[in-house]
C-alpha cells in the first residue's frame, strides 16, 4: 500500500473510532449478539421482535468446496425469562463436479425451518454467573435436528466471557434406510468492549462427532479466530473469521489430515445482522 | 464412561471452570429489597448496569426516562430508584 493511502485509511479509521467513542451512549439490548457462533444467556423484553439475517461461508476441503448457510430468523420476546424464534434455513454449495474434476457445480437447496427456544435461569451481571437453557428443532424434507445448548456467561466490566456446551443428535432419513449422528460441541467466547458499542474478542469452537458405526470418536476439530460485534439502539451486527487448527482428534476418514476436512472446512466466516421493529 | 464423553466432560469441565473463576473474581449484585424487580424489568430490555456505574445524582432522571420504556408503574420505579441508590452506597 502506498504512504498516501495508508495514511488515508489510518484516517478514515480514526475518525470512525472517534464517532464510535463519542456517540450517544447507547442502552445495550439484552439480546444483542456479541459473538457470532458463541450464544449469551440474554433474552428480548416480552413483546419485542427482532429479525436477523445469518449467512456463513465454510470454504477450503480437500478438493474445491465453497458454501454459504443462509438463516432467516424472526424472534419474539415471550416473558421477561423466555424467548422463541422461527428460521427458515437455505443453503448453496459449489463444488468439484465429480463427472468433470476441471468444472464446478453449485447446488441450491431449501434446508427447512427451526424453531427455537430460550429460557434464561440467571443474570450475567446480577449473579456470579449467567445461564439459559437453549433449544432448537430443525425439520428438512429429508433430516431432523435437535439442538440443546447449556449457555454460560459472565461479564466482568469491560469484558464478556460465554461458554456453550451444544449437544445436537441428528437423523437423516433416506429411501433405503437412515443415518444418525450426534454432535457434541464446546464453543468459547471472549470480547473486550472498546467503546460501548463495539466489542472486538476471540471465539474458538470445538465440535465433536460421534456417528452410529464409530465407536469412539468420529472426529474432533477445533476452529478459532477473531470476532467483531457492533451495537446501536435498533439493530446490531456480529462476525467471526474462524480458521482451523490441527485437530484434536483426525477424522477417521482421513487420518494423514492434521485437519478434518471431510466434516469440516479450512476457513469459516460467520456474519449476523439484526434489526428490531 | 467412553472416550468421547470423557473428553467433552473433561472439556467442558475445563471452560466451565474458567467461567467458575472469572465468576468467583466477580461481585454480584447485592442482595437487597428491590433486587428482583430491578433484575427482572431491566435486563428484560438491556444488560444491567451496576448501581456505582452513575453517580447518584444521576440516577432519578435515568429512572424518569426508563420507567416509561419500561413500562414501570410509580411504585415500582421508586422500588427499583431506592435499590439502586442503597446498592450504589454500599
Amino acid at each position: 500500500m502506498k504512504k498516501m493511502n495508508r495514511s488515508a485509511v489510518c484516517r478514515v479509521l480514526g475518525l470512525l473510532t472517534l464517532a464510535m467513542a463519542l456517540g450517544p451512549t447507547p442502552s445495550a439490548q439484552a439480546n444483542e449478539r456479541r459473538f457470532a457462533y458463541a450464544y449469551e444467556s440474554g433474552v428480548m423484553a416480552p413483546g419485542s421482535r427482532e429479525l436477523e439475517y445469518w449467512s456463513t461461508w465454510r470454504g477450503g476441503r480437500a478438493e474445491f468446496y465453497s458454501r454459504f448457510d443462509h438463516r432467516l430468523e424472526l424472534e419474539l420476546g415471550l416473558t421477561d425469562r423466555l424467548l422463541t424464534a422461527l428460521y427458515l434455513n437455505w443453503r448453496s454449495v459449489s463444488r468439484n463436479d465429480p463427472a468433470n474434476p476441471d468444472t464446478t457445480v453449485t447446488e441450491q437447496e431449501f434446508t427447512g425451518i427451526s424453531s427455537e427456544w430460550k429460557y434464561k435461569l440467571t443474570d450475567p451481571v446480577a449473579d456470579p454467573v449467567g445461564a439459559a437453557l437453549y433449544q432448537e428443532y430443525t425439520l428438512a424434507s429429508d433430516e431432523f435436528e435437535w439442538e440443546s445448548k447449556l449457555i454460560l456467561d459472565k461479564k466482568l466490566g469491560g469484558t464478556l466471557l460465554a461458554y456453550n456446551l451444544v449437544v445436537e443428535p441428528e437423523w437423516k432419513f433416506g429411501p433405503a434406510n437412515s443415518e444418525y449422528e450426534l454432535w457434541v460441541e464446546n464453543v468459547l467466547g471472549v470480547t473486550q468492549f472498546l467503546t460501548p458499542r463495539f466489542a472486538a474478542g476471540l471465539e474458538l469452537r470445538n465440535p465433536n462427532l460421534k456417528t452410529r458405526d464409530s465407536t469412539g470418536l468420529q472426529h474432533s476439530a477445533l476452529f478459532l479466530g477473531p470476532t467483531l460485534s457492533y451495537s446501536s439502539k435498533d439493530w446490531w451486527v456480529a462476525a467471526a473469521f474462524l480458521k482451523q487448527l490441527p485437530a484434536p482428534k483426525r477424522s477417521l476418514a482421513n487420518r494423514q489430515d492434521s485437519l478434518v476436512l471431510d466434516e469440516h472446512e479450512k476457513t469459516n466466516v460467520r456474519i449476523l445482522a439484526a434489526f428490531r421493529f | 464412561m467412553s472416550a468421547y464423553w470423557r473428553l467433552s466432560a473433561s472439556r467442558a469441565a475445563a471452560l466451565s471452570g474458567l467461567l467458575a473463576a472469572a465468576a468467583a473474581c466477580s461481585g454480584s449484585l447485592p442482595r437487597l429489597p428491590g433486587r428482583t424487580l430491578y433484575v427482572r424489568k431491566c435486563s428484560a430490555c438491556h444488560t444491567l448496569h451496576l448501581p456505582a456505574a452513575y453517580p447518584a445524582e444521576r440516577w432519578p432522571a435515568i429512572m424518569e426516562a426508563m420507567k416509561g420504556e419500561a413500562k414501570l408503574t410509580e411504585e415500582e420505579a421508586r422500588d427499583i430508584e431506592r435499590y439502586v441508590l442503597t446498592a450504589a452506597a454500599q
